[in-house]
């Protein structure tokens, strides 16, 4: 047992710790570890399963054959597991060239019959398979090893059972999800596992079981063996001897005396280990070693992330831009060679390349330029004149379509009438619409009556002055129902066709 | 690198901190006792609200939404990041940061507990569990959450008795641990091994060989 080449952190660690280290290394070498533990079982278990169903074994037979088989795989990821906790994980070869002592070597009769249905499996599995002890010194090894952690290992034997139960059922469920017909498929399932056919659909049940084997077994095999390994590292103070080594190694390297007192220390046993003023020769010593490793060990902590070290930043990079790059890393500073190049042909090439990009990026520019300048007073016309003159203004229709043709005479007909609301609503709503639609005023439909004045006067029309008393008029009648004279109404309708020539109108728009 | 399953975090004021993530079995077990506990909640707020008819059952209903969906939520908030199941077991719920657990981030991972559950029985939960580094969930990963260990109680050692002998020469901090706690741990070791500590000690020091 090389302590010094184990690659995981000893430490005093609860139970539950280690089994779940043994989850991160079956993570951790995922890949020589699953590629052995398949290549050795998925031909163990296809054998079987060929073998069982040419001898028409029903379906729970097979599923209990591949469940009672399952000791003699796990040998196989705790060969791979174990050789990679120790630093070196074995290649394929290795491990296929294992088999033959993983096969007779290791009490497999034992492990698959009377031990098949230990909950300490996982446990005990590297006793069997790496310590090589037999018989007596065996069942006492393995007691030794079981002895406080033997209820954690049941747990982890009692979790994997539940979750190979439960897998298959995930994994139909998962599978009737997706499939489009759902009942149809389910209620076949359900009535071939409860008639025990070895059928299409129990088949796939099956291979949600195997699958769930082939996935979860080495992971519980590794969180055995780290647990084996806590076990081990707490009765025998793995990790003490390590610290020790270390503290060999550092005193053989500072001063071969400095030790001498450890005998004394440890022997003896030790208390009062830290209130004592130290000799002050040594201490000298040990001072100007740490002084000399300074500047190393500087550079050491500088290298540390959290001072930003050596960061690496993968980005894709043209392959002629490496090669031109080369050379200007040598320390001489000459020029790359021009001529007599192989890649002289490459490099025109892409020179050229680049050229041309620059070329599309001036027409592109060029043409947005060219767009921006000519096309966008057109646009702009033309968004104007879509702009179409709203329906109504102030709540007052003023599409043309909506109004009389000869507006002035039907106001007056009202003013006779005695309807004087009426005719100077009239009179309004004509002046809006021909002022929106003949002199183009951009009204909106929420324009208050005094923004139609502003407006107007803005526009700088003839017609403003008159255009401000009718609506001054207008107003008094909407709001204040004041009247204005019938006299200055009836001028006022005279007047109007010389200021808004309602016909004109029809004929712009 | 040395495999572990701690994550040191150092705080801004250059402390640091070490967690321990807990894995499938602790986590599983605890939900396993929350579960329990839930249905029997759920059992007391049933038998009275049957004999109140119709609004009794609208009463249930609603409290087993209720429970169902922030049980966990109440007591991550209010008790520190355990439920009673996490208790039981010595387990808590922190910021991946190591501070207490925030509200919505209790809300973020508990909720989520149902892309975790799909398809059945927390199988996507647990193959995340399984291959991240620090053992979280769905939820856990999007809610910035971990699940750790809390710090087990401090188990007294007896340390043999003996005169103290001063050592000549200082003894750094790290050999002092060591020694301490070889000798707190001398007890449990079996007989060859607290020889072969002890020898190892004597060879290392006085004779420089070995």
């Amino acid at each position: 047992m090389q302590l010094d080449r184990l690659v995981i952190v000893l430490r005093t660690r609860p139970a539950n710790e280690a089994i779940d280290l043994g989850v991160r290394m079956a993570m951790h070498w995922f890949k020589p570890l699953y590629i052995a533990w398949l290549c050795f079982s998925l031909p163990v278990i296809g054998l079987l399963f060929g073998l069982s169903y040419w001898a028409e074994f029903s379906y729970t037979a097979i599923y209990l054959l591949i469940w009672w088989i399952k000791p003699m795989l796990d040998r196989m990821a705790l060969f791979v597991i174990s050789r990679a906790v120790f630093g070196s994980a074995p290649t394929l070869r290795q491990s296929l060239k294992a088999i033959p002592t993983i096969l007779f070597k290791t009490r497999l009769i034992r492990a698959l019959t009377w031990a098949r249905f230990s909950p300490y499996r996982s446990l005990t599995l590297p006793v069997d398979v790496l310590e090589g002890i037999k018989g007596r010194n065996a069942r006492i090894r393995r007691k030794a090893i079981s002895n406080y952690i033997g209820i954690n290992a049941a747990v982890l034997t009692l979790f994997g059972f539940v979750v190979e139960k439960i897998f298959p059922v995930c994994a139909i469920a998962f599978v009737a999800m997706i499939s489009i017909d759902n009942n149809s498929y389910t209620d076949d399932l359900l009535k071939d596992l409860w008639f025990n056919n070895v059928s299409y659909h129990s088949l796939m049940a099956l291979g949600f079981y195997i699958l769930g084997i082939l996935l979860w077994e080495p992971i519980y095999v590794a969180a055995g063996f780290s647990l084996y390994l806590k076990r081990r590292s707490d009765i025998e103070a793995w990790d003490i001897e390590l610290e020790f080594r270390k503290i060999e190694k550092r005193s053989r390297i500072a001063s071969s005396t400095l030790f001498g007192a450890m005998l004394l220390v440890l022997t003896i046993g030790i208390s009062g280990y830290s209130s004592h003023s130290y000799a002050s020769q040594s201490n000298s010593t040990v001072r100007q070693e740490t002084i000399n490793d300074a500047p190393e060990k500087l550079q050491q902590i500088l290298k540390q992330p959290e001072y930003g070290g050596k960061e690496v930043r993968k980005r894709l990079k043209f392959m002629q831009e490496k090669k031109v790059k080369k050379p200007n890393k040598k320390p001489d500073f000459s020029p790359p060679p021009v001529s007599a190049n192989p890649n002289n042909a490459l490099l025109a090439l892409t020179g050229a390349g680049q050229w041309m990009l620059w070329g599309i990026l001036a027409l592109v520019v060029i043409a947005i330029a060219y767009f921006i300048i000519m096309r966008l007073p057109d646009m702009r016309g033309q968004k104007g004149q879509k702009e179409a003159p709203p329906a109504q203004i102030a709540g007052l229709d003023i599409q043309p379509e909506s109004l009389p043709e000869n507006i002035a005479e039907v106001a007056l007909s009202m003013i006779h009438s005695g309807d004087l609301r009426s005719a100077l609503s009239l009179l309004f709503r004509g002046s809006l619409s021909v002022l929106a639609h003949r002199d183009r005023v951009m009204f909106r439909s929420s324009d208050t009556e005094q923004d139609c004045i502003r407006l107007v006067k803005r526009a700088e029309l003839n017609s403003a002055a008159f255009f401000i008393k009718l609506t001054q008029l207008w107003l008094a009648q909407a709001y204040a129902h004041r009247s204005p004279d019938i006299t200055k109404l009836e001028q006022l309708c005279r007047e109007w066709p010389t200021h808004y020539d309602h016909q004109s109108q029809w004929e712009a728009s | 690198m040395m495999l572990d399953t701690v994550r040191d975090i150092t705080t801004p004021e250059l402390i640091e901190i070490r967690l321990h993530p807990a894995g499938f079995l602790p986590r599983g077990f605890a939900f396993f006792i929350d579960t329990i506990l839930r249905w029997l909640l759920m059992l007391l707020i049933a038998i009275p609200s049957m004999f109140i008819g119709d609004l009794g059952i609208g009463l249930f209903l609603i409290s087993i939404f209720l429970i169902e969906w922030f049980y966990p939520v109440f007591f991550e908030v209010v008790f520190k990041g355990k439920t009673p199941g996490k208790r039981l077991v010595g387990l808590k719920v922190l910021n991946d940061n190591g501070t207490p657990i925030s509200l919505s981030a209790s809300i973020i991972r508990n909720f989520l507990r149902f892309a975790d559950f799909f398809p059945l029985f927390y199988l996507f939960g647990l193959i995340s569990m399984l291959t991240n580094k620090e053992f979280r969930r769905l939820g856990d990963i999007v809610a910035g959450t971990i699940v750790v260990y809390t710090e087990p109680a401090a188990r007294r050692f007896s340390i043999p008795e003996a005169m103290p002998v001063p050592p000549d020469f200082p003894l750094s901090r790290d050999t002092q641990k060591t020694i301490v706690s070889f000798a707190e741990r001398s007890v449990g070791l079996t007989k060859p091994r607290q020889e072969a500590g002890t020898l190892r000690g004597i060879t290392s020091g006085g004779m420089g060989s070995l």
